[in-house]
């Protein structure tokens, strides 16, 4: 049974905030599976890309002479959008699943949960959940959220 | 009390590592370490299986979790309760300090120079610490190459800064290991007499902590009447003598004795160098301290690069 399905689309001011969501699990359901896509997952455009890589390595070599430690701008290349989730249940917070996968399945239950989260206390109930939208740097992100209970 | 090499910062598949946890634990024990702490990203969904890995491996194991924000990353060590990561403010992060150390944890800056977004999302520190004293510790060593990075430049230079403003600031080194590899890492050792994870953790309280890539470098005070006085520990202003000893045969399986060579040791005090010394394996020396603090340094070569700090004490602090 379907118990969410939000549909987003993001661009790079978008970075650096989150966006919560929630939804209901009715007694006797036994598991929940979450479904996260989102596209792009990476960015190759140099025009998108240099500009913010220079930015960081600016940032990091501050006064410091670069022959100290070279690194080269294409070695960051492609960049990657990063989006996790995490899950709260009573208040309690069950964890994040922080990686890089534009294609997510999360399956937990009161027994067993995919790394990255703990099993809750108990599965009926409100749940509540965010995204969190460490890096967008392409100029849109497209993003799928679907939860079933069952 | 004896010195043992313990691993601060890891990740595995419950974050971005690429290692299970068991295979972590492993790993860490094959290299030398006697204690590992799980700092995965955002979750400690791992630590019921770091348990289990670290009985069956003979380890000491500290439970963390590493904050993965969009302005800094912190290690917590060890909280009894937990302090949510999410929404807090870059100018809030002192209450949340504060409500981890309630909950009986200690809070450390990971990474404070590392590069930013967009190649490393959050790694610099942006958190507006009010009140440098309630941070713990300052991984002022991250990841491989460590002495020799201009990241690690700039974490001393803030570690300096602040020890010079007064605070009691331990300086921590973090392999922040996701994956087997063959990079150059140096080590954390933490000083006990028993290793327990309450040791571990005490000992990052209280600064009693060196840092190597090589040969461990390790310091004490001794007072005009005997007593000793370890790193970490406070002084009286005056005549100190101190011991520093040098140890070429730690974690034999994790660095080549032919590529880590000392050249000299330094005392560094309220930041400056006030004496060089040959890299003898025992020696003491009588030094006159103001008040503020006295730290050793170890110069030497790295993987080729000459003249890089590759070890260095805590303070013993000086009133
Ligand atoms: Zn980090
Ligand atoms: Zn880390």
């Amino acid at each position: 049974m379907r118990l969410l399905e939000e549909v987003y689309q993001w661009t790079p001011q978008d970075s650096q905030t989150d966006a919560s969501f929630c939804f209901y699990v009715s007694e006797g359901m036994k598991q929940i599976r979450i479904r996260f896509e989102f596209s792009p997952g990476t960015e190759t455009d140099p025009r998108l890309c240099f500009p913010p890589i220079e930015k960081a390595m600016n940032r990091y070599y501050d006064s410091y002479p670069r022959a100290l430690q070279p690194m080269e701008k294409e070695s960051f290349l492609p960049v990657k959008n990063l989006i996790t989730i995490s899950l709260d249940k009573d208040g309690v917070y069950l964890g994040n699943a922080h990686r890089w996968a534009t294609e997510q399945e999360h399956l937990i239950s009161a027994e067993q949960a995919s790394l990255g989260f703990l099993p809750p206390e108990k599965m009926a109930g409100e749940w509540h959940g965010m995204l969190h939208l460490h890096e967008i740097l392409s100029e849109t992100c497209t993003g799928h959220l679907i939860v079933e209970g069952e | 009390m004896k010195w043992y090499p313990v691993e601060l910062h890891t990740h595995t598949q419950h974050s971005d590592g690429d290692f299970t946890v068991s295979e972590l634990v492993h790993a860490a024990k094959q290299r030398g370490f006697h204690a590992v702490c799980l700092s995965d990203h955002n979750t400690m969904s791992g630590l019921p299986e770091l348990y289990e890995a670290a009985e069956r491996e003979h380890m000491v194991p500290i439970p963390a979790i590493e904050w993965t924000t969009y302005w800094g990353h912190m290690l917590v060590l060890d909280e009894q309760g937990y302090t949510d990561w999410r929404g807090v403010r870059p100018e809030e992060i002192d209450a949340a300090i504060a409500s981890i150390h309630r909950n009986h944890g200690l809070a450390g800056i990971a990474h404070p120079f590392a590069l930013d977004n967009p190649i490393n999302t959050g790694y610099h520190w942006d958190f507006q610490v009010a009140d440098w004293d309630s941070v713990d510790f300052l991984e002022v060593w991250s990841r491989d190459n460590a002495p020799c990075k201009i990241q690690s430049y700039r974490a001393l230079q803030l570690w300096e800064t602040l020890l010079n403003r007064g605070c009691h600031i331990t300086a921590t080194s973090g392999r922040d290991w996701h994956r087997e590899d063959t990079y150059h890492y140096a080590h954390t050792y933490v000083l006990a007499e028993n290793l327990t994870k309450e040791s571990v953790l005490h000992a990052v309280k209280a600064g009693q902590i060196c840092l190597a890539a090589g040969p461990l470098l390790t310091m004490k005070g001794i007072r005009s009447d005997g007593t000793q006085v370890q790193i970490g520990d406070t002084i009286d202003a005056g005549k100190i003598e101190i011991e520093l000893q040098l140890d070429d045969e730690t974690m034999p399986n994790d660095w080549e004795k032919a590529s880590v060579t000392a050249k000299e040791i330094q005392l560094v005090h309220n930041g400056k160098v006030i004496c060089r010394l040959a890299p003898d394996a025992s020696q003491r020396v009588c030094v006159n301290a103001a008040s503020g603090w006295l730290r050793a340094d170890l110069i030497g070569s790295f993987y080729g690069k000459q003249d890089q700090k590759i070890a260095l004490t805590n303070p013993i602090y000086i009133k």
